[in-house]
C-alpha cells in the first residue's frame, strides 16, 4: 500500500508536466491493483478516480489542455512536417493560444500516409513501425519507441483492470488480424501482465476460431475455456454466422466478455450473438493506431468518453470549419499528448471518424469525462442529403437486425438524387419478402431512394470494406494437411 | 487491585469492541493496493524512528501531533458509523477536545484524566486495527510485525530503558499512549502499542482462519496481559515488562498452527463470502445514506461487503 504512494505521485507528475512515464512506477500500480483484486475480489471504484485524476471544470480543463498542447507543439516543431507548418503559419509553439490552435489546420490521414517519417521529431528513438490494416487503402505508418511500448503495456494493464475487461485467471482469445502486429503485441503483453493467458488466433476460418473458443483446457488458476474474446465486429459476425451453421450453442463456450473494436458494432449483431454465446458482457473501446494512447472508454449509456490527460479530442463539424454544436455530428480530431506519444507526433489529427456531440450533458457513470456518441462511420462513406446525413451505422444497425441478412452485413451505399440514399445489400434470398423486410428496416432510419438486394457478395458494386475479409489461411484451408485429432498416431 | 481490574477490563473490552466493529462496519480503505510487507517494514521503521522524534521535539509539538493523528484516526473510524460529515467531525473533534481540555486543565494523574484518556485510547485502538485489517492485512504480515516488535521491545524497553523515558515524557500529554490507572499511589499501565497488538491479532486471525482462531487469539492475548499486569502489581518485576516478548511468542505458534491445519489463509473476499456478516454497513450503504438529508436517513440497509457485491 505504502509503496504505491510514490508511484502515484510520479504518475501524476508525468501527467502534469508531460515528462516521461516511469514504467517501473506504473508497473507497481499494476501490481497493487492485481493485489487489491486478489484480496478484495474486485478493484474499488475509487481506484479509477484516483488514477484518472481530479474532475476538472471546463475552464480548468481548457487551461490544462492548452498547456499540454503547447508542450506537444514544441515537440512537433522538431518534426519536418510541423516545422514547415508552423513556419508557414507563423505560429510560435511556446506562445500558442486557443485561437492559434483552432487556426491550425487538422492533419489529414493522407499526409501521415504519404510521409510518416516527417512526423518523427529529431531525437526520437523509433523502434517499432506499426502499419494499420486499414479498410481505407494503403496502410498508414506510425512509429513507436520501446519506452512508449513499455509504458503503453502498463497503462493498458491499469486500464483493463479498472474496466474489468481482462482479469487474472482469464483466458483471452485474440481474433484480430495478425498483420496488426503492434496492437497484437500490446494486447498480448497487457493480458499477460494482468495475469491472464492470451493467444492470437488471427482471422482464420471462423470454424477454426470457434473450435478454439470451445476447446477445454486445464491450466491451473485459469478458466477452463477462453472467457474473453477480442475481435472486430465483422469477424464476430462471421463467427456468429458460422457458429449457427455448425450448430454451436451457448453451453459449448465459456465466453463472458467480448471486446469489439475497429469497426461499427451494432445492437442487431449483439442480439443475434446471444443465440451462440448467451448473455455476455460487451466492451467497445475506441482506439486507432494513429492516435494510440488517446482511446475512449464506453459507458453503459453507449457514449465514448475520452479521458483528458492523454490528449485533446475535438469534434469538428463535418464541413471542417468549426467545433460541432451539441447534437451535431462531426469528425474526431485528436492530438495525443506526451508522455503518451513522443515518437510519431501528430497535432489535430483528423481521424475521419464521425461521431455526434451529445445533445444534453451526459448523466451516465462517466459523466465527468468528456463524451461523444459511438462512431457513426467514416466521413468518406457518409452521405449528405436534403434531410441531413446518413451514416454507415444507420444502415448497418438496420440491416444486422434482420435474419434475412447474413452476418456481417455486407452492403454498399451512395447518394441517390439530392434527397436520399440508395443501398445495395447481400441477403440470403433475393425474393419479394426479403426486399420488403429490408426496405422496411432501412426506411426507419434512412431516406431510402433505391434498394438492390443480391445474394453474392461479389455482386456488390461499391461495398463497405470489412476486416473479416483480411482472412488468414492455414494449411488445412489449402487441403495440404488436415487437422489431426490428438489421439491419432503420427506416422514416422 | 482496582487498577488491575480497570486496566484488564479495558484491555478485554477493546478486542470485543473491535470485533463487533469489524463485523458491522466497512471502513474506507485506500483506493489502490493492499496492506502488505512493505507496510510492515514501514511500520517497523516508524516504530523505531517516531519515539526518537517524540523525545527530541518540544512537548507542545508532540502533543499537537498526537492530537492531529487521533483526529485523523477518529474521523476514519467514525465515518461508517455516523456517515453524515458534520456528525463525524463533531464526534472526532469532540473526543479530541475533551481529551485535550481534561489533560490541560485537570491535575496530571487525576482519575478524570486517566478515564478520558483510557476511553479515547480504546476507541483509537478499535479504529486503527479495523483500518489495518480491512486494508487487507494478512496473518503472515502480522507474524512478521510481531516478530519485529518483540525484538524491538526487548532492546527498547529492557536494554535501553528507552520506552520508560518516552512514556514518562508523554504521560502528561493528551493522548498519552498508556492505558493506565492509579491505585494507592501506584500506577499500572499498558502501552498503546501492546494494546494495538492485543486488538489487532484476533481480527486478522478471524479474517484469515475463522472465528475460532480469532477467539483463541483474543483470549490468550488478554489473559497474557492480565497475567503480566498481575505480576507487576504483585511486585514480581521491578522494571517495565516488554509485553511484546510475551505476546509475540504467543501469536507465532497460533499462526503456524492455523496455517498448517487450515492451509493458506483466507482473503477478505473469501472471509466475506464464507462468513457474510448480517446487517453489515457497506461502503455502498454509507455513500447512499450520506446523500440523503440527516433527518431522513432512515435505518441502515442490510448488505454484505462491497467487494462481494462487485464480484457478483
Amino acid at each position: 500500500m505504502i509503496e504505491t504512494v510514490p508511484a502515484q505521485l510520479r504518475y501524476v507528475c508525468s501527467l502534469a508536466f508531460g515528462t516521461r512515464l516511469h514504467t517501473r512506477s506504473l508497473d507497481r500500480l499494476v501490481t497493487a491493483l492485481v493485489d487489491a483484486r486478489e484480496e478484495f475480489g474486485a478493484v474499488g471504484r475509487d481506484a479509477a478516480e484516483a488514477l484518472r485524476g481530479p474532475v476538472l471544470d471546463d475552464t480548468a480543463r481548457r487551461e490544462v489542455q492548452i498547456r499540454r498542447f503547447r508542450k506537444q507543439a514544441e515537440l512537433a516543431a522538431r518534426t519536418p512536417y510541423y516545422g514547415r507548418v508552423f513556419a508557414e503559419l507563423g505560429i510560435e509553439p511556446r506562445k500558442l493560444r486557443w485561437a492559434d490552435l483552432e487556426a491550425l489546420p487538422p492533419t489529414p490521414k493522407e499526409m501521415l500516409k504519404a510521409d510518416p517519417d516527417a512526423f518523427v521529431p529529431a531525437g526520437a528513438r523509433p523502434a517499432f513501425r506499426a502499419l494499420t490494416t486499414g479498410t481505407t487503402g494503403i496502410p498508414t505508418t506510425v512509429y513507436f519507441s520501446r519506452a512508449e511500448f513499455e509504458a503503453t503495456v502498463v497503462l493498458g494493464a491499469i486500464s483493463v483492470l479498472l474496466a474489468r475487461q481482462v482479469e487474472p485467471g482469464d483466458v483471452v482469445q485474440l481474433s484480430v488480424s495478425s498483420r496488426a502486429l503492434f496492437p497484437v503485441m500490446l494486447a498480448a503483453q497487457i493480458a499477460a501482465r494482468v495475469g491472464a493467458v492470451v493467444y492470437q488466433a488471427g482471422f482464420v476460418d471462423p470454424g477454426h476460431a470457434l473450435a478454439l473458443l470451445a476447446e477445454k483446457r486445464s491450466l491451473p488458476g485459469h478458466r477452463p475455456r477462453a472467457n474473453v474474446l477480442s475481435t472486430t465486429p465483422s469477424y464476430f459476425g462471421s463467427l456468429v454466422e458460422r457458429g449457427a451453421e455448425l450448430g454451436y450453442r451457448p453451453r459449448d463456450f465459456g465466453v463472458e466478455r467480448i471486446v469489439l473494436g475497429g469497426e461499427i458494432a451494432t445492437q442487431g449483431l449483439r442480439d443475434r450473438a446471444t443465440r451462440l454465446f448467451g448473455e455476455v458482457e460487451y466492451v467497445e473501446p475506441y482506439a486507432a493506431t494513429e492516435i494510440f494512447g488517446t482511446g475512449a472508454l464506453t459507458c453503459l449509456s453507449g457514449h465514448l468518453h475520452f479521458p483528458v490527460p492523454p490528449g485533446l479530442v475535438e469534434v469538428v463539424s463535418l464541413d471542417g470549419r468549426r467545433e460541432a454544436e451539441p447534437g451535431e455530428p462531426g469528425t474526431l480530431v485528436v492530438t495525443p499528448f506526451a508522455p503518451y506519444r513522443t515518437t510519431t507526433v501528430v497535432l489535430r489529427y483528423d481521424t475521419a471518424d464521425v461521431v455526434r456531440v451529445p445533445a444534453e450533458p451526459p448523466t451516465c457513470e462517466l459523466s465527468t469525462i468528456p463524451a461523444t456518441s459511438h462512431v457513426l462511420g467514416k466521413l468518406a462513406r457518409s452521405i449528405p442529403h436534403s434531410g441531413g446525413w446518413t451514416f454507415q451505422r444507420d444502415v448497418a444497425e438496420a440491416l444486422e437486425t434482420l435474419e434475412e441478412v447474413p452476418l456481417p452485413a455486407r452492403f454498399g451505399m451512395r447518394a441517390d438524387r439530392a434527397d436520399g440514399v440508395a443501398v445495395e445489400v447481400v441477403a440470403r434470398e433475393d425474393d419479394a419478402r426479403t426486399r420488403r423486410r429490408v426496405a422496411a428496416a432501412l426506411e426507419r432510419s434512412v431516406p431510402l431512394r433505391g434498394l438492390r438486394v443480391v445474394t453474392d457478395p461479389a455482386s456488390l458494386e461499391d461495398p463497405v470494406l470489412l476486416r473479416t475479409d483480411l482472412r488468414e489461411h492455414s494449411f488445412s484451408d489449402f487441403g495440404t494437411a488436415r487437422l489431426r485429432p490428438a489421439e491419432e498416431a503420427v506416422p514416422a | 487491585m482496582i487498577a488491575w481490574i480497570v486496566v484488564t477490563t479495558l484491555v478485554a473490552v477493546a478486542p470485543v469492541a473491535a470485533w463487533i466493529y469489524f463485523r458491522r462496519f466497512e471502513v474506507m480503505r485506500p483506493p489502490i493496493g493492499v496492506f502488505d510487507w512493505h507496510d510492515v517494514v514501514f511500520m517497523l521503521v516508524a516504530i523505531v524512528v517516531v519515539p526518537v522524534a517524540y523525545l527530541a521535539l518540544p512537548r507542545a509539538v508532540v502533543g499537537t501531533v498526537l492530537c492531529l493523528l487521533a483526529l485523523n484516526i477518529f474521523w476514519f473510524g467514525f465515518e461508517p458509523v455516523l456517515r453524515f460529515r458534520p456528525l463525524i467531525w463533531l464526534a472526532a473533534i469532540g473526543l479530541v477536545a475533551v481529551d485535550l481540555v481534561v489533560s490541560l486543565t485537570v491535575r496530571a494523574g487525576a482519575s478524570w484524566v486517566l478515564a478520558v484518556n483510557d476511553f479515547a485510547l480504546v476507541v483509537l485502538a478499535v479504529c486503527v486495527t479495523n483500518v489495518l485489517v480491512q486494508s487487507g492485512m494478512r496473518a503472515r504480515d502480522l507474524a512478521f510485525l510481531v516478530s519485529g516488535l518483540a525484538v524491538y521491545d526487548v532492546i527498547a524497553t529492557t536494554y535501553l530503558g528507552f520506552m520508560g523515558d518516552l512514556l514518562r515524557r508523554l504521560a502528561t500529554l493528551p493522548f498519552a499512549p498508556l492505558v493506565a490507572w492509579r491505585d494507592g499511589g501506584q500506577w499500572l499501565a499498558l502501552g498503546l502499542g501492546d494494546l494495538l497488538m492485543v486488538v489487532l491479532a484476533p481480527l486478522v486471525l478471524r479474517k484469515a482462519f475463522g472465528r475460532t482462531a480469532g477467539i483463541v487469539s483474543a483470549v490468550t492475548s488478554v489473559a497474557a496481559v492480565a497475567g503480566m499486569l498481575a505480576a507487576l502489581r504483585l511486585g514480581w518485576f521491578s522494571r517495565p515488562i516488554p509485553a511484546m516478548v510475551v505476546l509475540g511468542p504467543l501469536l507465532l505458534p497460533q499462526y503456524a498452527w492455523w496455517r498448517l491445519r487450515l492451509g493458506p489463509e483466507r482473503r477478505t473476499w473469501e472471509y466475506l463470502e464464507i462468513e457474510a456478516p448480517v446487517r453489515r454497513v457497506t461502503r455502498e450503504a454509507v455513500e447512499s445514506t450520506r446523500e440523503r438529508p440527516l433527518l431522513r436517513r432512515g435505518a441502515l440497509r442490510r448488505g454484505t461487503a462491497t467487494a462481494a457485491i462487485e464480484r457478483r
